[in-house]
């Protein structure tokens, strides 16, 4: 028997808001990790959306799959991912997907043809209704199986819009709080519909994001304002394309000046690096942090072929994700050359080396941004800029100091070397694809491109 | 078939020309009704960079190794052999003038010339280069007129971007033919200025002249393609090869073939055998399909630079032309796509059906096609 499978994907859910803050009501969360087993330290291996499903869906690290934010971030065609292996053996694909993830060459044709939508379609403004309508469709309507069913929720995503209901303090002092508890509810409503002994389900996240409210009295709150966010987003995408250098200035402008505001407001405050940099953080920010806010993700297996009541606290990977429900369902990867690890040893009161985690920032389009690499074990975090090992260099020892306040770079080189010992062997002793390799060769062949007009 | 021993032979290419605009150009719709005129003709790659090298090896492009805009630089030298290499073997002086040194391999010639496509000034160039060549005793020339890229893409590039789905070109369809056919009378007029200048440097007579386009352009046909190179459609597969041969009766042949047949053409006109160094070459010549009712499966792969599914490192899409069907296979997203030509020669309706026979059988045969030239995706791998 094939079981089905359904993978929620839950953009921006941070691990210490899944399971085990007191501050948030999660009983459905709560009920799924007692049916499953519950990996509690999960590392993303990027900070943003599109290279985080470039890791979890092929088990290579975002750099090796082809997926970039530059003109051709599309997956490389000759790379095996989850739904090519599970094509394989005849599984029918249903998506709900934020309308990015059509343009990047790494999701197949599901069969419902509105597979992909506006990321600023709510959740719950009609969109959780549908979903969940389709879902249950699928559950309930003895639709083809095996069935592989993918959704990617955005409510967590700025701008957030919390529903009226969940709106009060009684489901969590900041609105990432009671966003949460919203979606708590929604997932108890869906887990009714599915028949766990043929189906497994997995939760998880592409990755963090910062809750910028420093104290749960909310001393400083510097949440957007959805609303607002969301109108100025409208309006931006209706302005024609000429204007955007200008659009683009405006925006930066207006950055700058909140910035700055922030910025007088939280002097006196005495905040540590990490604290001001979660406040202050912007969406197109200029220099990248690797914190755990941003990579941390929730892992939960439950439903078919997963031990129940089980907490994992070792240290595991969005890139084991795909090995992982490869091997619980008997879709077998044939391919063995990815970075992933199956961690049904772990289901299963194994043993499993814990490997370190490579972990990236996320480039900007338009800009150029200082991009961090590095590598996270559950002792040290490490992460420098991605050109020099000598910029921008942060240690963590998160043993002691979990919420990585201390910058312990200078006063530890050793580990600092080690650390980067292991970055090295991971991406820069990668033997890429001939054609990456030889830089000379696709320099000539780009500058010629662009002489005949086509770049 | 008799061939006049020693003459001439100048190759051009009429970068991106469309087949259906050749009766638009009097001069060689004239040169057509006095030669050997294949009118279904198709290039095995709808972009300049691997469909030249095709032509010039006689190879597909997953065989000769520049199988995407990205390996134009990847031709497998010692494996293959060129049409200059052959042509300079047989005694010919070898020359060429292109836009660029990734069109064609850099092999077997004793004058190569890269032009400046900004200043060029095709008429006069070109003239004064056969004047020049017309004292040789026998002599090879290829020339690549790039007028349509010169005018047209760089102006849809700078124009439009590479939004694949911007709608503003795809719904200009009329002034799209418009701009692709303002550039047909100085086509026309470079095609009389060669003819002219072959007469009156007196070699018109012993030169073999080959007009062809290695590829077509969009006119907006299909939304997600603003030139070419982006997908296998017939309005960029379909070209035209005029083989004027002096004193050969002209004929128009209608049988199904393709553009690495011309460098067999070429070893059957110099009479060379294509055996040795030249046995790799897979295709065959365009001469045996006079009075035989033969045609040629062909088979087309791209990988575009821009559109839905870029892929400028690798092909990802591929298609057999058979019995005026096609069947299309996209490797991303993993799709089929099946068009009766004869009565949708647009290809506006995918009739691809799982269960046909006929697709079947195309299948096999495109399957076993990409094998044989170790074509690795998703199909092929299992």
């Amino acid at each position: 028997m094939k079981p089905n499978v359904l993978l929620l994907i839950i953009d921006s859910f941070r691990t210490d808001k899944f399971y085990g803050d007191k501050n948030i009501s999660t009983p459905n969360i709560d009920y799924l990790i007692k049916q499953g087993t519950y990996f509690s330290q999960t590392i993303s291996a990027a900070d943003a959306t599109l290279l985080s499903w470039s890791s979890i869906f092929t088990g290579l690290y975002p750099f090796k799959t082809g997926i970039r934010s530059t003109s051709f971030n599309k997956l490389n065609s000759d790379i095996p991912t989850l739904f090519k292996i599970f094509k394989t053996y005849d599984y029918n694909f249903y998506g709900y997907v934020p309308k990015i993830g059509n343009i990047i060459g790494l999701y197949p044709n599901f069969i419902n043809d509105d597979s992909f939508y506006e990321p600023y379609k709510n959740l719950f403004e009609g969109n959780g209704k549908s979903l969940s309508n389709k879902i249950f469709e699928t559950l309930e309507n003895e639709v083809k199986e095996p069935w592989f069913f993918f959704v990617h929720l955005y409510d967590l995503h700025d701008p957030m819009i919390i529903p009226k209901f969940f709106n009060d303090k009684k489901f969590g002092h900041t609105q990432y709080e009671k966003q949460v508890s919203a979606i708590d509810n929604w997932i108890g409503q869906l887990v009714k519909k599915i028949d766990f002994k043929n189906t497994l389900l997995i939760v998880t996240a592409d990755h963090g994001k910062y809750i910028k409210t420093l104290t749960p009295d909310n001393v400083s709150n510097f949440e957007s304002n959805p609303e607002i966010q969301r109108a100025l987003s409208k309006i931006g995408n209706c302005i024609p394309k000429i204007l955007h250098p200008l659009k683009d200035k405006v925006f930066f402008f207006m950055e700058a000046m909140s910035q700055k505001k922030k910025m007088n407001m939280i002097k006196k405050l005495h905040l540590n690096e990490h604290e001001k940099i979660s406040l202050l953080s912007g969406r197109f920010d200029i220099d990248h942090y690797l914190y755990d806010d941003k990579v941390r993700i929730p892992l939960l297996f439950t439903g078919y072929g997963v031990a129940k009541n089980k907490i994992i606290s070792q240290q595991t990977r969005s890139v084991d994700i795909f090995p992982t429900i490869s091997e619980i369902t008997g879709a077998v990867l044939q391919d063995e050359h990815i970075d992933g690890q199956s961690l049904t040893p772990l289901i299963a009161d194994k043993l499993l080396e814990e490997k370190p985690a490579y972990i990236e920032s996320n480039p900007l389009v338009i800009l150029d941004s200082n991009d961090v690499v590095g590598i996270r074990t559950s002792f040290y975090k490490y992460f420098r800029d991605v050109d020099d090992s000598r910029k921008s260099v942060h240690l963590y020892d998160l043993k002691n100091d979990s919420k990585e306040t201390k910058n312990l770079a200078n006063s530890m080189p050793e580990i600092v070397k080690k650390m980067e010992l292991i970055l090295q062997e991971i991406k820069f002793n990668w033997n890429p694809s001939k054609i990456e390799s030889n830089n000379e060769e696709t320099k000539l062949i780009e500058d010629e491109l662009k002489k005949l007009g086509y770049m | 078939m008799d061939f006049p021993k020693d003459f001439n032979i100048v190759l051009i290419n009429i970068d991106g020309f469309r087949r259906d605009k050749i009766e638009l150009c009097s001069t060689l719709n004239e040169l057509k009704e006095q030669s050997y005129y294949f009118s279904n003709i198709c290039t095995v790659a709808p972009y300049t960079f691997a469909s030249l090298h095709s032509v010039f090896s006689g190879t597909y492009p997953s065989k000769n190794g520049v199988n995407a805009y990205y390996h134009s630089l990847k031709f497998k030298k010692n494996e293959f052999k060129t049409i200059p290499e052959l042509l300079k073997k047989a005694g010919y002086y070898t020359s060429c003038d292109v836009i660029s040194k990734l069109v064609i391999p850099n092999i077997g010639f004793d004058d190569w010339n890269v032009f400046d496509e900004n200043v060029i000034d095709f008429n006069s160039r070109h003239k004064n280069m056969i004047t020049r060549l017309s004292k040789k005793d026998k002599f090879f020339l290829f020339l690549h007129y790039t007028d349509t890229h010169k005018h047209l893409v760089r102006e849809i590039v700078s124009k439009h971007k590479q939004d694949s789905d911007d709608d503003d070109y795809f719904k200009s369809q009329k002034e799209n033919i418009k701009r692709f056919d303002s550039l047909l009378p100085s086509c026309d007029e470079y095609v009389s200025t060669i003819i002219q200048t072959l007469k009156d440097t007196g070699i018109y007579d012993k030169t073999i002249i080959i007009f062809f386009s290695d590829h077509g352009t969009s006119i907006g046909e299909k939304k997600g393609e603003k030139f070419y190179g982006v997908y296998v459609y017939d309005y960029t597969a379909n070209v035209f090869c005029i083989i004027k041969i002096p004193n050969h009766k002209p004929k128009i042949i209608k049988n199904q073939c393709s553009t690495i047949d011309i460098f067999p053409t070429i070893a059957e006109i110099i009479q060379h055998p294509l055996e040795n160094e030249f046995s790799n070459v897979q295709g065959k010549s365009l001469f045996s399909l006079i009075d035989s009712p033969e045609n040629r499966d062909v088979f087309i792969e791209t990988g575009g630079l821009y559109g839905p599914w870029p892929s400028p490192t690798k092909h990802n899409i591929f298609c057999i032309k058979s019995n005026n069907k096609k069947l299309i296979y996209n490797d991303i997203p993993e799709s089929w796509e099946f068009y009766d030509l004869l009565n949708d020669s647009s290809e506006q309706e995918n009739i691809y059906d799982e269960s046909s026979d006929e697709i079947k059988l195309m299948k096999n045969k495109l399957i076993t096609h990409m094998k044989e030239n170790n074509i690795y995706t998703k199909i092929t791998s299992n």
